[in-house]
């Protein structure tokens, strides 16, 4: 049987502050753009839906 | 989902397993367009009928608390319900149908998505979005390409490895990122979370 290599996470105070990174990266990008509330919508949208569906990989 | 669907798009040879993986991602990406098709019209129409022409930009603050709330799930810091629905294309379909339709019906379903697993909580995010986008086009382009995501490390496996035995290999290494693919999603919804509060903030 193939022994398969797990990756370690990060503690949960170092996974709040990835988050807050996360959070400032997320709010820099939408200072720095001008768009309106439709566009700003569908960018989101098109990065969910590749995560998700990269993601997906992993469903049971 | 890796072990359950290569042994339907994998025939064998390179030659034999082209038409299921063909058909698995021509599935997919017509369950995508039109889950997200219907979802964007639904929103459209809901949206056009509480609010009106004039709509405000209402979408951006919910899918900015969602975002949030399932970023610090998919950390691991809290726990959020995931509805979902664990249906799969049955055993019997399985047996007995060609493997090219066997594939195309997984590629529908997993192309909609609403009707298997849910790995990771983006998912949920992501459906509401494309309500909130209420353009049937848009939505089903972006349908289309959670599918297309879903579908292409699929196809790139089955393509590239000579026998079942190296698809199998291929997907069983894959199992370990799993803790990191969560994260990797907590912080894309962070990202996403702030974006749209900011923005619905400066857009009043």
């Amino acid at each position: 049987m193939q022994s398969v290599r797990t990756t370690v996470l990060p503690s949960r105070l170092r996974r709040i502050l990835l988050l807050a990174v996360a959070g400032l990266g997320g709010s820099a990008v939408a200072l720095g753009t001008s768009e309106g509330t439709g566009a700003g919508l569908t960018p989101v949208a098109v990065v969910l839906a590749t995560i998700a569906g990269f993601s997906a990989l992993w469903s049971p | 989902m890796v072990g359950t669907i290569l042994p339907v798009v994998h025939g064998g040879s390179s030659r034999k397993h082209l038409g299921p993986v063909v058909a698995h991602a021509v599935g997919a990406v017509s369950g995508g367009v039109v889950v997200g098709a219907s979802l964007s019209l639904a929103g459209r129409w809901t949206q056009h009928s509480f609010w009106g022409d004039g709509q405000p930009s209402v979408g951006l603050p919910i899918l900015g608390a969602m975002a949030l709330l399932f970023a610090a799930d998919e950390a691991g810091l809290l726990r959020v319900p995931h509805p979902q629905l664990h249906r799969q294309v049955s055993q019997r379909r399985r047996r007995h149908a060609p493997p090219t339709v066997t594939a195309l019906r997984y590629g529908v379903e997993l192309g909609a998505g609403l009707t298997t697993f849910v790995p990771v909580t983006t998912f949920y995010v992501l459906l509401t979005a494309v309500f909130f986008v209420g353009d049937p086009v848009m939505g089903a382009g972006v349908m289309a390409g959670f599918a297309g995501a879903r579908a292409a490390p699929v196809a790139a496996i089955a393509i590239g490895s000579p026998d079942m035995a190296t698809a199998t290999r291929a997907g069983d290494s894959l199992l370990g990122w799993e803790p990191l693919v969560h994260l990797v999603n907590a912080l894309v919804l962070a990202g996403a979370s702030a974006y749209l509060l900011t923005s619905s903030a400066s857009n009043p």
